[in-house]
């Protein structure tokens, strides 16, 4: 293993992206080469400061203006939110009068199929008719 | 008509609410996934957008700052990554790629800023002979503290191998992220890095 290779694979370990059969080979090749070694031990020192690195601040003039985006899409959602519940509101009341309307004529229908019913039944149970048993 | 709705505005709001006072309350802010918050904000929640916008706000701007090294570009840079974030969700179909994506948008916004304003020659983003400028005096800010002189040393970096670098030290992408977030390939994220770590080991082996 030449010392290139070796310094890729440092960067590697360093990120833990390193596969194992190839940790084997890179130790034994740092045993014997000082200026592997060298560089091993430089770059895991930035390597290690480099992760301590703070964020940056964002100035407070971002929020606002994510804010303002925020108020913006809110108006876009509540504008969109009415454009679509005009035409529904127009199908469901459509929907509601149809059934209403539905539910009246079956109704309507089935009182009158009732009363027929009622009178047939009469009619076979009293063969003199209702009026001749009323006047005994 | 208009009370109909009004009153289905309300009905979402408040179930929107309940969603958020739900999670709020099973779990802390700061375990929510992203994958999470990017469903609930996909949804319309527009709460679950501000989550992701407190939790990446330093990190878009740190990033945008370091990449442009000046303050009225990164800010720019930072807004409109967040205006994208916002109007370009519903594009996002996988929520635990989200960080890469979002910083994929800022470098995007990072690459306009460069081209609106000249602040950097556009070739240097796509430069991979040179690692880090020569010419440029390594100016110490604060003297004797080894990361203010690796924060230094890394802004001589050129763009290209800067970005890699920052975004596997500083946000902890695998190299995977890194090549969706750069638009790149895995093998030449392994590349840069190591590149970046010696022009690193040069600038820095006075110091160590």
């Amino acid at each position: 293993m030449n010392c290139q290779t070796t310094k890729e694979q440092i960067s590697q370990l360093l990120d833990n992206e390193l596969r194992a059969e190839e940790l084997q080979p890179m130790f034994q090749h740092l045993s014997e080469c000082e200026e592997c070694r060298k560089f091993f031990l430089q770059t895991k020192d930035i390597h290690d400061s480099a992760k301590t690195l703070e964020y940056i601040t964002a100035p407070k003039v971002i929020d606002q203006k994510f804010a303002v985006l925020g108020m913006e899409q809110q108006q876009s959602f509540l504008s969109r939110k009415f454009t679509i519940s005009v035409p529904s509101a127009i199908y469901s009341i459509g929907a509601v009068i149809v059934l209403m309307l539905f539910i009246y004529v079956s109704g309507t229908i089935q009182e009158k199929q009732i009363a027929e019913q009622y009178r047939q039944t009469m009619s076979l149970t009293m063969p003199y008719g209702a009026s001749s048993y009323d006047r005994n | 008509m208009e009370g109909v709705a009004t009153f289905a505005v309300l009905m979402h709001l408040n179930s929107i609410n309940a969603q958020l006072t739900e999670s709020v309350n099973t779990t802390p802010l700061s375990e929510i996934s992203d994958e999470e918050l990017v469903l609930q904000f996909r949804n319309g929640n527009l709460h679950s957008g501000s989550f992701l916008y407190s939790r990446y706000k330093n990190g878009i701007y740190s990033f945008c700052l370091r990449m442009l090294q000046d303050s009225e570009g990164a800010k720019d840079a930072t807004q409109d990554t967040f205006v994208k974030m916002v109007t370009n969700i519903q594009s996002l179909h996988n929520g635990r790629a989200f960080k890469s994506w979002l910083f994929s948008v800022a470098r995007n916004e990072v690459l306009m800023v460069v081209r609106r304003n000249k602040i950097v020659p556009m070739e240097q983003f796509d430069d991979e002979t040179v690692v880090f400028d020569h010419s440029t005096p390594l100016k110490i800010t604060m003297q004797n503290e080894m990361k203010e002189k690796i924060h230094t040393a890394m802004l001589r970096l050129k763009p290209a191998y800067r970005e890699v670098y920052m975004l596997r030290e500083i946000e902890g992408f695998s190299y995977e992220e890194i090549a969706v977030a750069t638009g790149t390939t895995i093998s030449a994220v392994k590349s840069k890095l190591f590149k970046s770590r010696v022009a690193l080991n040069e600038m820095l082996a006075q110091y160590q």
